[in-house]
C-alpha cells in the first residue's frame, strides 16, 4: 500500500459509529460513558491517526489502553457507575497517569516492533543472499565457465568487499 | 677417446675410423675383443636405412661360429648399439674379424693376372666351401665382387678371405655387372634378396677380373655393357682378354649364364672342382626377328629383350609405342612370336580399363622380357625387392601415390604370382599371393593400415621409420616401447606417441592384436584416440613384459592432462590430474588407462553440469527475488512486525488483567 492510500483512508464511519453508541451509552450509563470517553482518549486518538492496514496500532493502543483502565472500571463498577465515583477518578492524577502509561507503552509497543521485526527479517534475507552468493561461487569454482557469470552475484561480492574494506579502515 | 662395449666383451673404438673397410652404407671402426686381446677385429656401424640384412645375421653368425676354418671374415657379434651421439642415435653394429687388404680396392684397379691354379685355390674352392653352408641356410651372400675379397691378415700363405654381407640391403653395394641380367636392371636397393645362383654368376665374374688383372670391360659405359650381355650374353662380355685355359672357359661358361636356372648351380661347381667334369649349359642366344622395330630413332632393334631395355630407358617414348600396336605386329610379323602376341592380348584383359599407362608398361616390360625386374614410373625393382624400394619412396616420400597404386592394380599381383617368396622351395607362396594380401591391408586407410603396414608387410627387416624413432632403429615392439619410453623421458617431445608408421609396423609385427585397438585410434574425440593409444601401449606392456615404462607413463600423463577438459568439473579434474601424476612414477600404463577410460565417471560429470547449470539458475531467480525485497520500501516483515506489535501488547495486557484479577481476588 503506497503512502497516498494510506492517507487517503478514513475512519469516519468507525468514529461515528462510537459517537452514535456513545450517545446511546450516555443516555443509559452516563458515568460509565464518561469514564469511558476520558480514559479512553489515546485509544480514539490512535484511531483518528492510524494509517495502518489491519487497525495493528490502534489495536495495540486499545488493548493496553483497556487494560491500564481496569482499576478505574473497578471503582466505577463499585460505587455503580455514579457521577460521584466519575468526578473522584477525574481528579485522581495517578489513576489517569496509569491509563496514560498503559497507552503509551502500546504506542511504544506499536512504534518500536515493527522495525525491529523487519530488521531481523531484512538481516536474514541479506544472509540467504549470502549464502546463495558464497552456493554460486562454489558451483562456479567447481564447474567453471559451465556456470554463467552473474552480475547479480558479482555486484554482491563487490558490494561485500568495499564493506570489509571500510569496517578494516574503520 | 670413446668406445662402446658390446656385450662386456667387444670394444668398439669410435674415434678409429678404417674407412677402407667401410661399406656402402656403414661406418668401418676400429675393434677389440677384450677377452682375446690379440684377435683383431673391426666394427661396422650400419645405418637405420638402408637397414642391413636383419634376417640373415643368424644364419651367417652360425655359420661363421660353426665353421672357424671357412675363409670367411667371421661374424663375431651384433647387436643393436647405442652409439655416443645421444640415447637416440641407435643402429646395428657388426662385429667381424680384421681382414687385411683387399684383393682391389676399386674395380678399376689394374693388377697382374692371377694364375688359374691360384684362383682355383684361393678363391673358387673357398668360395664353393662357403656358398654350401649358405645354401643350407637358405641364404646368399649376393656381395661376391673383388672389393670384397680380402688377404688374410694373419696368413703367410696370403689366403683369400670372402668380406661381409649383412651390412647392406642384398646387392646394394654390388655393380651391377656382378649381376645376372634380371637383377642387373634393377635399381641397387631394389635387389631383394637372391638365391645362391646370383652368388655364382658374381663368382663367375669375379674370376673374370682375377684372370684378365682388371675389369674385362669398360665399365664407365653400362649401358654398352647391358646391350652386349643381352646381345650376346655375359659370357661372352666378360671373357677375359688374357689367355685362358679350356677348363677355366668351360668354368666361366657354366657360371655366366643369364637365366638362373641353366646356370651352374654348386653341385656342377662341386663336379668341376674335384673331377673337371662338365655338364655345358644351353644358354638359349634370344630370337631375332628377321626385321627390326624402330623404337625412339633406333632402327637396329631385333630382339624383344634389347626393345624391352630400350623402353626403360625412355619410358615416355614407350608409352607412346604401346598405344600404336606396333608391338604385337612387329612381334607376328618379324618374330613369328605368337606367344607373346596372345600375352599381349591377355594383357588387355587383365588391366581394368581404368588402368595407367605405367601399368600397361610394366605387363609390356614382362611380356618382351620375362622375369626381369619390374619398371614402374623409372624405378626397377624385382618382387623380392619391392619392400625396400617402397621404403626409399617412404624416406624420400617420392611418388607414395604411384605405389599405392601400383600394389592395388592388378598387374602387380599377376606377374608376381610366378615369383616364388623362397625360390629355393617351390611349394611356398607366392609374391602374388603376399601382394594379394597386402592389397588388403592397404585399402583399409586408418591407423595400422595404408601403404605403411604394406611397407612392414613386405619388408620385415626394416626399422620402423617413424619421424619418433627414426635414429632408434626399432626393429621390434620392445625396441618400439623402449624408444618411446626414451623420448618420453626427454622434454623435445612429439605431439603424438602412436603415429601411423609406428601403429603400422606393431600392426606386421604383432599380427594377432585385435584390429579394435588399431580402430580406436582413428577416434575424432582426442581423449578416446588418447585413451585407445594407452590401451594399446598397455596391450603392447603386456605382451612384451616391461614393467616400468617411467618416461612413456610421463609422456602419456602429459598428453593426458590437456585433454581431462573433457571433464567439466574442475576438483574431479584436478583430482584425477593428482592421480595421474602419482601413477607416472610406477611406470604401470595399465592403471593409467583405467583411471582415464572411466566411462562413468564421465557420464555423470555430465549429468553433474545439467545438475549444476540447474542449481545455478535456481539460485540466481532465489537472489533475484530476496533482492528485489530488499530494494522495496514495503517488506514483506512489516505485516509481520505489526502482527507481532499487536500479539505483544495482547500479551502484556492480558497478563495485567490477569495480575490485576488474581490481585483483586486475593487482596
Amino acid at each position: 500500500m503506497s503512502k497516498t492510500e494510506r492517507t487517503k483512508r478514513d475512519n469516519s464511519k468507525i468514529i461515528i459509529l462510537i459517537l452514535v453508541l456513545f450517545i446511546i451509552g450516555v443516555v443509559t450509563y452516563p458515568g460509565l460513558m464518561i469514564i469511558s470517553f476520558i480514559i479512553l482518549m489515546p485509544t480514539f486518538a490512535a484511531l483518528l491517526t492510524d494509517v495502518s492496514q489491519n487497525y495493528s496500532l490502534s489495536f495495540c493502543v486499545g488493548i493496553c489502553n483497556l487494560a491500564s483502565s481496569l482499576p478505574c472500571f473497578r471503582i466505577l463498577y463499585r460505587n455503580q457507575f455514579s457521577l460521584e465515583s466519575v468526578y473522584q477518578i477525574v481528579h485522581d492524577p495517578f489513576m489517569l497517569l496509569f491509563v496514560l502509561v498503559g497507552s503509551g507503552i502500546g504506542w511504544l509497543i506499536y512504534l518500536s516492533v515493527p522495525p525491529i521485526t523487519m530488521g531481523y527479517y531484512r538481516k536474514q534475507d541479506q544472509s540467504n543472499l549470502q549464502k546463495l552468493a558464497a552456493k554460486y561461487a562454489e558451483l562456479k569454482d567447481c564447474w567453471g565457465d559451465m556456470i554463467p557469470d552473474s552480475e547479480v552475484f558479482t555486484n554482491l561480492s563487490k558490494s561485500i568487499d568495499d564493506q570489509s574494506q571500510t569496517q578494516q579502515q574503520e | 677417446m670413446t668406445s662402446l662395449i658390446l656385450a662386456d666383451r667387444y670394444e668398439i673404438l669410435t674415434h678409429s675410423p678404417l674407412p677402407e673397410l667401410s661399406t656402402a652404407t656403414a661406418e668401418a671402426y676400429e675393434a677389440r675383443d677384450l677377452k682375446v686381446p690379440e684377435s683383431k677385429l673391426y666394427a661396422l656401424k650400419t645405418s637405420v636405412f638402408p637397414a642391413p640384412r636383419l634376417s640373415a645375421i643368424d644364419p651367417v653368425f652360425s655359420v661363421s661360429q660353426g665353421n672357424p676354418s671357412l675363409k670367411l671374415v667371421h661374424l663375431m657379434h651384433a647387436a643393436n648399439a647405442t652409439w655416443g651421439k645421444g640415447v637416440l642415435d641407435r643402429s646395428a653394429a657388426l662385429i667381424y674379424q680384421r681382414p687385411g687388404q683387399p684383393v682391389m680396392h676399386s674395380l678399376a684397379d689394374i693388377f697382374p693376372p692371377w694364375p688359374e691354379e691360384k684362383i682355383i685355390k684361393k678363391v673358387i674352392f673357398p668360395l664353393y666351401n662357403i656358398l654350401q653352408f649358405f645354401r643350407q641356410k637358405e641364404i646368399s651372400h649376393h656381395a661376391i665382387r673383388p672389393t670384397n675379397l680380402f688377404y688374410e691378415a694373419s696368413s703367410m700363405q696370403s689366403d683369400i678371405l670372402v668380406g661381409e654381407c649383412l651390412s647392406c640391403p642384398p646387392g646394394y653395394g654390388q655393380n651391377s655387372i656382378f649381376e645376372p641380367l634380371s637383377l642387373a636392371l634393377a635399381d641397387p636397393i631394389s635387389r631383394g634378396e637372391a638365391t645362391i645362383a646370383a652368388d655364382l654368376f658374381a663368382l663367375g665374374v669375379t674370376i673374370c677380373f682375377l684372370l684378365n688383372g682388371g675389369a674385362p670391360v669398360n665399365l664407365s659405359d653400362e649401358r654398352t655393357i647391358i646391350l652386349n650381355r643381352i646381345e650376346s650374353g655375359s659370357f661372352a662380355t666378360f671373357l677375359p682378354t688374357k689367355q685362358i685355359s679350356g677348363t677355366m672357359i668351360d668354368l666361366l661358361r657354366g657360371l655366366l649364364v643369364d637365366a638362373d636356372e641353366s646356370r651352374w648351380s654348386l653341385k656342377e661347381l662341386g663336379g668341376w672342382l674335384t673331377n673337371g667334369k662338365v655338364a655345358q649349359p644351353n644358354p638359349g642366344q634370344p630370337r631375332k626377328a628377321s626385321r627390326p622395330i624402330s623404337f625412339n630413332g633406333k632402327d637396329d632393334i631385333y630382339t624383344p629383350t634389347i626393345l624391352a631395355y630400350e623402353m626403360r630407358c625412355n619410358p615416355i617414348a614407350a608409352l607412346e609405342i604401346i598405344d600404336k600396336k606396333d608391338i604385337s605386329m612387329w612381334l607376328k610379323n618379324g618374330l613369328n612370336d605368337h606367344s607373346r602376341v596372345h600375352q599381349l592380348e591377355d594383357l588387355k584383359a587383365i588391366t581394368p580399363a581404368s588402368a595407367s599407362a605405367s601399368e600397361k608398361l610394366i605387363g609390356v616390360l614382362q611380356i618382351l622380357d620375362k622375369g626381369s625386374s619390374f619398371f614402374w614410373q623409372g624405378k626397377s625393382f624385382t618382387g623380392p625387392g619391392l619392400g625396400n624400394c617402397l621404403a626409399n619412396a617412404i624416406i624420400r616420400d617420392d611418388l607414395l601415390d604411384g605405389y599405392v597404386r601400383l600394389i592395388l592394380s592388378p598387374i602387380l599381383s599377376y606377374y608376381l604370382n610366378d615369383v616364388k617368396i623362397r625360390k629355393d622351395k617351390p611349394l611356398d607362396k607366392t609374391f602374388g599371393s603376399q601382394i594379394s594380401v597386402i592389397q588388403n591391408m592397404m585399402e583399409y586407410r586408418g591407423m595400422g593400415g595404408g601403404i605403411e603396414s604394406c611397407l612392414y608387410s613386405l619388408c620385415q627387416d626394416i626399422p620402423c621409420l617413424s619421424p619418433n624413432l627414426k635414429s632408434y632403429n626399432a626393429l621390434n615392439v620392445p625396441d618400439i616401447l623402449a624408444g618411446l619410453n626414451l623420448i618420453g623421458m626427454g622434454t623435445d617431445r612429439p605431439d603424438q606417441i602412436i603415429d601411423r608408421h609406428i601403429s603400422a609396423f606393431i600392426a606386421v609385427h604383432e599380427s594377432t592384436l585385435p584390429h579394435v585397438f588399431f580402430h580406436n585410434m582413428d577416434s575424432a574425440n582426442k581423449l578416446k584416440k588418447h585413451i585407445a593409444i594407452i590401451k594399446f601401449l598397455v596391450e603392447l606392456q603386456r605382451r612384451c613384459k616391461l614393467n616400468r615404462l617411467q618416461g612413456l607413463a610421463k609422456w602419456v600423463v602429459d598428453l593426458a592432462i590437456p585433454l581431462l577438459s573433457e571433464y567439466k568439473n574442475i576438483r574431479l579434474r584436478q583430482d584425477l590430474e593428482k592421480r595421474l601424476l602419482d601413477l607416472v612414477e610406477a611406470g604401470n600404463l595399465k592403471p593409467i588407462a583405467k583411471l582415464l577410460d572411466n566411462h562413468k565417471l564421465l557420464e555423470a560429470d555430465q549429468m553433474g553440469v545439467h545438475k549444476a547449470q540447474a542449481e545455478a539458475e535456481y539460485i540466481k531467480k532465489k537472489a533475484h527475488a530476496l533482492i528485489a525485497n530488499l530494494n522495496s520500501e514495503e517488506h514483506y516483515s512489516q505485516s509481520i512486525g505489526y502482527n507481532n506489535a499487536m500479539i505483544l501488547s495482547t500479551v502484556l495486557s492480558l497478563g495485567f488483567t490477569l495480575f490485576y484479577i488474581f490481585a483483586m481476588v486475593l487482596g
